[in-house]
């Protein structure tokens, strides 16, 4: 028996071993095999360019419903935009306000930090701007509910941020102006709004506990102060005092912006940055493209046979080329800001919205910048509509034109450098290629699409040699 | 014993995929007679000998003559090399192919139920040349699985001879996936950014089943004689279906949607016979054969590229000849004697137009414990060779293990 194991284990096993060698392979013999069996050794890349294409149609979007400024607040305006802000107290302080009601030299105050990552940023130059000078109209209007016990101020914090935000898109209440000369000298001090003296009263009764909600607007500065929010170490407070030296000074437990159009506009093409809800949804005529993709492969399209699915080719990369006109559109922050584009995909028969990759040409943006950036003296916007082309043509038989969609996102610090991320150089100094701020700008995209645009499809081509 | 083995297993861990690439696009390579491997030992001959335990899935006559309740499994290695113009191909495979379980219950027949592979197209081969742009990988997967309930009696009147039938519940699941580097020949070189690392699969995703029915069906009547056995089958001609979803993709979850496929393949009906006869000292000869004349040719999975649209078939015939010795069922005998040896030769003309193979085997059968268990091995060695520039011709060397578990479950104790 150990024989017979001597010769399995050093006879028949390394035999096993030898022929699990010679029975390999190597690339010129798979090269071989896969070309007799008809099957390529790659796909084949061809371009394809669609000149003259001008969208069938346009249009924005803006949602001016209520949003959170828990964290960064904006309060003035942005060029054709206006922010205010909403401010929601719940507190109580019987003993103050037992006074608090009935002194005559009651006062109070709005205190605001600014957002001092935001104006002293190394990428900005703010510094140049101080000391920052006006006068001021804010105009105030609340929503005051008295009650009494810690019961009364915990039920204010279970009504949920979705519900308050919804009923604050339809305030009706009196509004109170205040003006007074704002003079910011440096960032770290404490931007103090006066208060009217209607609210002032208002408070004084007050008995126990009470829930304040507070809208502030300056609709008349031509600034936009970005603000620290409720949920922020720096938060705002509201410091009501009496007479002897006492006062009560309380924060927001949460705060919300909400940004409007000054003047109501119809048919704008404009884009405004900062992170709001709004998009640009461009729409390309069906046929233009359908009609060049069949005279360049000499194919029907859109594909009807069997249940319609056209997987004949493949987009690996679509770019659409818009000539830009930027003469109108202003910024603030002075820097390139990113394009985001989106498009409307087909999944599970449901139409749903895909952000688009963005795949980088490192020898283009080196040259010239990354191509999907807006103020950043380019001529042409190329937009990466990969995924959006790619669902088209493949179910082109049930779709109607072609629809993309874009917004604007954060400004860049570095346009031409092809890492498209923050990262560490090779001395250690972090590079970051985003800043963390929004711009808020007024883009108007009208004269750029008044022009005729460009598409440029890859495609990986399935046809074989015929 | 128990090294061996462990051996053998690390081994097989290593290897990857394959086991013909003759036929990838039409149903794959066939694994004859239930891919047993005791019956892979003898060259695929020895569907007649009714003294053997287990299933044959030529012959479910055989079963009636079942004296245990038994278990097998059955592992399969094959290592393929195919003779292409330049370089060398070769691919390497592991599956297990096949398992049964036999109830005999006396004068009640004999029940069994079985899974079995029986057409596979399993293989990976990649190519990756970046100097000539050249970058594909081809990966196929599938597998026509049988579920395969038999049952069999002996003829109350007379039980030298008996008849039985089998089931086969198809089942199973194909892909194809081609995965190829971009060839930027063709675009202007500004352009070549927009395709770098972008790999394109063609995939293709499918599953089998039969047209209009659940099952086709092996009728089969053997007679046991003192010295010669013979058996005599028939099965059923059927239809497969093999439903498809085709499409390219850039990774799983960035995909085209699907283009819905169906081909259906007509598969003609199998008549197998066989004899076995008995030598002294508890020696068999076997012969066996089998024909399947195919009729229509197979189209292939999604049409694509340069690939043709159908495999040609032509009608399929298995000739094959094996000798047996049992080893001895007394426990004190020696280890050698208690073995048992087979050898045998085939001679194949598959279903693959001009494409034929002969191959030999010998097997060995382990006796493990008193009552029976067994681990089968059997090493076949062959060619297939084919007329046409269709295919490439194939070295095969393959190795089969079985397990072959003897339960005294049902049985009365005897002896004692």
């Amino acid at each position: 028996m150990k024989k017979t194991m001597f010769l399995y284990l050093f006879v028949l096993i390394p035999l096993l071993g030898i022929m699990a060698c010679v029975f390999d392979s190597d690339n010129e013999g798979v090269g071989s095999f896969l070309d007799h069996e008809g099957l390529p050794l790659n796909y084949k890349v061809e371009t394809l360019t669609i000149e003259g294409i001008e969208p069938s149609s346009v249009k924005s979007y803006f949602d001016d419903y209520p949003y959170s400024a828990n964290g960064r607040a904006v309060l003035g305006t942005s060029f054709d935009l206006n922010h205010d802000l909403f401010l929601d107290f719940a507190f109580r302080n019987e003993n103050f306000f037992s006074e608090f009601s009935s002194d005559d030299s009651a006062s109070g105050q709005l205190e605001f930090y600014l957002l001092k990552e935001f104006y002293t940023s190394e990428s900005l130059t703010f510094d140049d701007s101080l000391p920052i000078k006006e006068n001021l109209t804010l105009s105030y209007s609340w929503v005051l509910s008295t009650g009494s016990g810690n019961r009364f101020v915990d039920s204010i914090a279970g009504i949920t941020n979705s519900s308050w935000y919804s009923k604050l898109d339809s305030w009706e209440e009196a509004v109170f102006d205040t003006v007074f000369s704002l003079n910011i000298v440096s960032y770290d001090s404490l931007v103090i709004f006066p208060i009217p003296k209607d609210l002032i009263q208002a408070m004084k009764k007050v008995g126990d506990a009470c829930r304040l909600q507070l809208k502030i607007s300056a609709k008349e500065t031509s600034n936009l102060y970005r603000l620290n929010g409720a949920s922020t170490p720096f938060r705002p407070v509201l410091l009501l005092k009496g007479s002897n030296n006492t006062y009560s000074s309380n924060s927001p437990f949460r705060m919300a912006a909400k940004s409007s159009y000054i003047n109501e506009v119809s048919d704008s093409q404009v884009l405004h940055g900062g992170g709001l809800r709004e998009s640009l949804i461009v729409e390309l005529p069906k046929e233009k493209i359908m009609t060049a993709l069949s005279e360049f492969y000499g194919d029907e399209f859109p594909f009807t046979e069997g249940d319609s699915m056209d997987v004949r080719q493949m987009v690996v990369l679509a770019e659409v080329k818009i000539p830009l006109q930027e003469g109108t559109s202003k910024n603030t922050l002075n820097k390139p800001i990113q394009m985001v584009v989106a498009s409307m995909i087909d999944s599970l028969g449901e139409e749903s919205r895909k952000m688009e990759a963005y795949k980088i040409n490192s020898d283009l943006v080196k040259a010239e910048g990354h191509p999907n950036m807006i103020f950043n003296e380019l001529d042409t916007l190329s937009l990466q509509v990969t995924y959006g082309l790619r669902d088209f043509i493949n179910k082109a038989s049930d779709k109607e034109d072609f629809r993309f969609m874009v917004r604007l996102g954060y400004p860049v610090l570095q346009p031409n450098d092809p890492a498209y991320t923050d990262y560490i150089n090779t001395e250690g100094d972090s590079i970051y290629f985003f800043f963390s701020h929004f711009d808020y700008v007024y883009y108007d995209l009208a004269p750029s699409l008044e022009k005729p645009m460009t598409l440029k499809l890859w495609l990986a081509t399935k046809r074989g040699e015929e | 014993m128990k090294t061996l083995l462990f051996a053998l297993g690390c081994l097989f861990t290593v290897s990857s995929y394959a086991s013909s690439v003759m036929g990838l696009d039409a149903l794959g390579a066939e694994d004859v007679s239930g891919a047993s491997a005791a019956i892979a030992g003898s060259g695929y001959a020895g569907n007649a000998k009714a003294s053997e335990e287990g299933v044959s899935m030529m012959n479910p006559a055989r079963l009636a003559y079942n004296k245990n309740v038994s278990f097998s499994a059955n592992l399969s290695y094959q290592m393929v090399s195919a003779s292409v113009k330049n370089g060398s191909l070769g691919t390497q495979s592991i599956t297990i192919p096949s398992f049964y379980l036999a109830f005999p219950m006396g004068q009640f027949g004999a029940f069994s139920l079985g899974l079995w592979q029986h057409y596979s197209s399993n293989i990976k081969l990649e190519l990756s040349d970046s100097l000539n742009s050249q970058q594909a990988t081809l990966e196929y997967q599938g597998s026509i699985f049988e579920f395969t309930p038999s049952y069999a009696i002996k003829l109350p009147f007379w039980h030298r001879l008996s008849v039985g039938g089998t089931a086969h519940f198809v089942m199973g699941n194909n892909k194809r996936l081609l995965t190829l580097g971009p060839d930027n020949s063709a675009v202007a070189e500004e352009d070549s950014w927009a395709t770098n690392n972008s790999d394109v699969t063609d995939a293709v995703n499918g599953s089998w089943s039969i047209l209009n029915h659940p099952a086709y069906y092996t009728l089969a009547a053997q007679y046991r004689g003192k010295t010669a056995s013979i058996f005599f089958s028939y099965t059923t001609a059927y239809t497969l279906v093999n439903d498809m979803e085709y499409q390219l993709q850039m990774s799983q979850l960035d995909t085209l949607a699907p283009t819905k496929l169906s081909r259906q393949i007509d598969v003609p009906i199998t008549l197998a016979t066989g004899v076995s006869y008995r030598l002294p000292k508890r020696q068999f000869v076997m012969f066996d054969f089998m024909w399947k004349p195919w009729k229509n040719d197979i189209p292939n999975v999604a049409g694509s590229w340069d690939l043709p649209n159908e495999t040609l078939v032509e009608s399929e015939f298995l000739i094959s000849v094996g000798y047996q010795r049992d080893g001895s069922t007394i426990f004190y005998d020696s280890f050698i004697s208690r073995m048992t040896y087979r050898a045998g030769a085939w001679y194949k003309n598959g279903y693959l137009k001009d494409v034929s193979e002969v191959g030999g085997s010998i097997g060995l059968g382990f006796p493990l414990g008193k009552r029976g268990t067994t681990i089968d091995l059997a090493i076949q060695g062959g060619v297939r060779s084919s007329k046409s520039d269709a295919y490439f011709d194939e070295t095969f060397i393959g190795v089969k293990i079985g397990l072959m578990g003897i339960g005294a479950w049902g049985n009365q104790r005897s002896g004692m």
